[in-house]
């Protein structure tokens, strides 16, 4: 049995452009989209590929859904290659591209869902029954959408359609790019635990593009962040949040009258474990301490720290950890991308 | 600072020149479907009869250049119909239309001028298309002719975009993806008696026909087809006409996009 | 394996559930059609003599419908890979292993629909000016056959424009200058030998011309003019020639799409 349901390996893309400058002036460019693209995505597991905008997010994801041919390297999908067998990955693969548009704007959410199944090879009792499956499943139902014509459908109607026709033919493999993009906190929330839900319940391997980061720590087991064309951190969110360990910090807001503050800042930086350390004064002779510390470190620092304030008469109203999160991570690996 | 109007013709023109620098094949493509036309009736014509009775049934001098002149006609004012009509159809298509409304200016001012620039320049290019068929027959006094023809199109097109504007506010309303109106261009085209002469039609429709500003900008080529100089008196009837129709068209028009913006505000369909 | 009578219903059903969702759109597209004829026929019917019109007017009215096959086929199918691409449609249908093709070719049911409503509505202003009626005909099977080898290579035709369109991004309607030349050097509004002599080898080498030669004979007897048997035999081999051709061409298409992605068509 495959442990991994997508493979790619080396992943290059380069497209032609051309810069037009003037009514016959034109320069050709070459955009190099992907520069070998690595990363595995295990069965059963919620992957998230985030990325900056242009990253080459969209590109991996039309190349693993074969839609776009891979200048170089490799991508298997359930082991079929996406190139020389990209009609058996179609079969085993349910796809969003946008949650905008893709459908026919005359036809109803119902309607739609059915054209495509019938594509698909579904037909009769067994189409009506996944329709109405998938229906129910994104909540269309509920909100009373399914005879609606696709043009008087919101956003958040049309990403839930778009979901549906994803899930329609009942593929092991789910690939959505930007699956939740512009929708309310309540339908975002709806279409992540949905997710969440296919992926623990009924086994699906699930890859999500976005650059939402406080919904790739909520659902993704992996994650790879793509930067510039490049993968440039692949592990579990603990793992890639680790590796901005050093952005640990301990906050605190305390009492201080201007006149001693630049003393006590000297004395608190010389403690052992401190890397960094920033003083903000706030209203009503108050000042907020920021000290990045080395992990491990934070507790001597904090104990330490607070003894040195109220041996001096300076009140401690609150101190904080703050542990990096998958954005501290993400804005230290893309920092000055495009 | 609130946008004028140069500021919205100007970011128009722009826009237009942008699309057709991107497109060249098209804007080529423009340029020959004058001809295309002409091409059409007179192989159609000459292959069923004579280009001798046409000139009898028609008493012009020059047939060919008369029709090559209605051809133009013919594009120009299917542009000026087609893009002004559907501009504002188009641009709900494309998402842009609420970004163009949040132009900081009256409405009907952003939806009346946006389209304009495209209309005249899509309009001109296809009579100017017509240039070297002009000189080819007639010379210089050809090109002379082109020009004077040229003017009355001009003064053609202020109705017409009116009269356009008056179907872009229906088709709002109506709330239809594509101009569910398009067959008013054959329709009027059709009453002006673009390729035969008017009297064609049953009387009836030669009465409607003299509501539609086409009928007078074929009669002015008509007439400088016709004539080696053109009467100045009857040219001025034409030109009286039109301006009257223009005063008619575009006062209905304003009328009509204030009432059909207010209701599309109202119903959302922005 | 999926089974593709399922898909080709899918797609039959779209296109008529479209059809009615439409229906506005569809009236106006009749009613466009016929006023845009009847200004071409009323331009054509000034070069003849009055005399002359019962006479012509079945030729014409034949001519023009068989070129309305030709230019609504182009319009709605080549018009339409416009709105197809636009929407993201092409990539949707190749993600359920569905070519764009039998989707594009599906739009055939809106053309002929327009065309034949149309054509019915002008051939009854042609028997007012005729006198009498023009649609009845001397051989309604050969006409009939005639009629769908034109519809073969005219949708053919506009599958080719629809690819061109694909790669250059401009609609296909803006490509179709053939549909002017073909109209009188094609043989379909007249038949190959009242061409001038100079113009009759054009008119032999362009497909339509075959298919309209049968089908006037369909309608009012007249001698094709390679004969009826070399006609047909000429008019199959030129519309299996062309549906290959867009196979062909389609297939690169499809591939030039997956190598560069699909990009817009029109003024985006």
């Amino acid at each position: 049995m495959l442990i991994n349901a997508i493979e790619a390996k080396g992943l290059v893309k380069n497209y032609v452009t051309w810069d037009r400058r003037g009514f016959f002036k034109r320069k050709k460019r070459v955009v190099k989209a992907l520069k070998g693209v690595s990363f595995n995505v295990i069965r059963g597991e919620v992957f998230g590929l985030l990325g900056p905008n242009g990253a080459g997010k969209t590109t991996t994801v039309k190349i693993i859904t074969t839609l776009l041919l891979p200048d170089e390297g490799k991508a298997t999908v359930m082991g079929y290659d996406v190139v020389s067998e990209a009609e058996k990955v179609r079969e085993v693969i349910g796809v969003t591209l946008s949650v905008e548009k893709g459908f026919f704007w005359k036809l109803t959410g119902r309607e739609n869902l059915k054209y495509f199944g019938m594509l698909r090879g579904l037909k009769g009792r067994e189409l009506d029954r996944r329709v109405e499956e998938v229906l129910e499943l994104v909540g269309l139902k509920e909100l009373g959408a399914s005879d609606k014509l696709y043009e008087e459908y919101s956003l958040g109607m049309k990403a839930r359609l778009a979901l549906a026709r994803a899930l329609l033919h009942d593929p092991p493999i789910l690939i959505l790019d930007e699956p939740t993009i512009g929708l309310d906190p309540m339908s975002a929330r709806t279409i992540r635990e949905l997710l969440v839900k296919l992926a623990r319940e009924e086994d699906k391997t699930v890859l999500i593009t976005t650059h939402n980061m406080f919904e790739a720590e909520l659902i993704c087991d992996h994650v790879a962040i793509i930067n510039d064309g490049r993968i440039v951190a692949y592990g579990t969110i603990g793992e890639l949040k680790r590796r901005a360990a050093d952005r640990l910090a301990v906050e605190m807001i305390i009492a201080a009258p201007h006149t001693i503050l630049g003393d006590l800042e000297t004395r608190i930086s010389k403690l052992i474990g401190v890397r960094e350390l920033g003083l903000e004064p706030l209203e009503e002779g108050r000042a907020r301490l920021r000290i990045v510390v080395k992990p491990g470190e934070e507790e001597v620092i904090i104990a330490k720290s607070i003894e040195a304030f109220y041996s001096n008469g300076i009140k401690v109203y609150q101190v904080r950890v703050h542990e990096p999160t998958l954005e501290d991570v993400f804005i230290l690996l893309t920092k000055g991308s495009k | 600072m609130p946008s004028t109007s140069i500021d919205i013709i100007r970011a128009s023109v722009f826009s237009t020149y942008a699309w057709l620098k991107n497109n060249k094949w098209l804007f080529f493509s423009m340029l020959i479907w004058p001809y295309l036309m002409t091409f059409l009736i007179l192989a159609l014509g000459m292959v069923y009869g004579s280009l001798e009775t046409y000139r009898e049934r028609l008493g012009i001098s020059n047939p060919v250049l008369y029709i090559l002149a209605s051809s133009g006609i013919v594009m120009s004012s299917l542009m000026i119909v087609d893009v002004v009509a559907t501009s504002a159809l188009y641009h709900r298509w494309l998402g842009t239309l609420p970004y163009l409304l949040l132009t900081p200016t009256k409405t009907y001012k952003v939806l009346i001028l946006e389209p304009v620039p495209s209309a005249i320049l899509s309009s001109t290019m296809s009579m100017l298309a017509i240039l070297p068929g002009a000189v080819f027959f007639e010379g210089l006094l050809g090109a002379g002719k082109l020009f004077l023809i040229l003017l009355v199109v001009y003064l053609g097109m202020l109705p017409l975009i009116g009269l356009s504007v008056i179907i872009a506010s229906l088709t709002l309303v109506l709330r239809e993806e594509t101009n569910i109106a398009s067959f008013l261009t054959p329709l009027i085209l059709l009453l002006s008696g673009v390729f035969y002469p008017i009297q064609v039609l049953p009387a009836i429709l030669q009465e409607i026909s003299r509501i539609f500003p086409t009928l007078y900008v074929v009669q002015a080529a008509k007439l400088t087809a016709t004539y080696a100089i053109p009467e100045i008196k009857a040219l001025l009837g034409l030109i009286s006409a039109l301006i009257i129709l223009t005063l008619i068209y575009n006062g209905t028009a304003s009328l009509a996009l204030g009432t059909s913006e207010k209701m599309v505000k109202k119903s959302g369909v922005i | 394996m999926m089974r593709n009578d399922i898909r080709i219903r899918a797609i039959i059903w779209l296109h008529f559930l479209r059809l009615w969702r439409y229906k506005f759109s569809f009236l106006n597209n009749i009613l466009t059609t016929i006023l845009w004829l009847t200004i071409f026929v009323l331009g054509a019917l000034m070069f003849i003599p009055s005399s002359k019109w019962g006479e012509m007017a079945p030729i014409a009215l034949w001519g023009i419908i068989m070129w309305q096959f030709l230019a609504s086929s182009v319009w709605y199918i080549g018009g339409w890979t416009w709105f197809f691409i636009s929407q993201g449609l092409v990539e949707e249908h190749l993600l359920t292993n569905t070519s764009p093709v039998p989707v594009l070719v599906g739009r055939a049911i809106t053309g002929l629909s327009v065309t034949l409503t149309a054509s019915l509505l002008v051939a009854l202003v042609f028997t007012g000016l005729a006198g009498a009626s023009v649609l009845i005909v001397y051989n309604p099977l050969i006409v009939l056959i005639g009629l769908v080898l034109l519809a073969t290579m005219t949708i053919s035709y506009a599958l080719l424009l629809s690819a061109a369109s694909f790669r250059i991004g401009i609609p296909g309607t803006i490509l179709d200058i053939a549909n002017f030349i073909s109209f009188v050097l094609g043989g379909l509004a007249v038949p190959i030998a009242n061409l001038p002599e100079q113009i009759r080898p054009i008119a032999l080498a362009i497909p339509y011309a075959h298919p309209a030669e049968i089908v006037r004979y369909g309608v009012r007897g007249l001698e094709p003019y390679l004969g009826l048997t070399n006609e047909l035999i000429i008019s199959i081999i030129f519309a299996l020639a062309l549906a290959l051709s867009a196979r062909i061409v389609f297939k690169k298409t499809m591939k030039y799409i997956r190598k560069h992605g699909v990009k817009a068509v029109g003024r985006m």
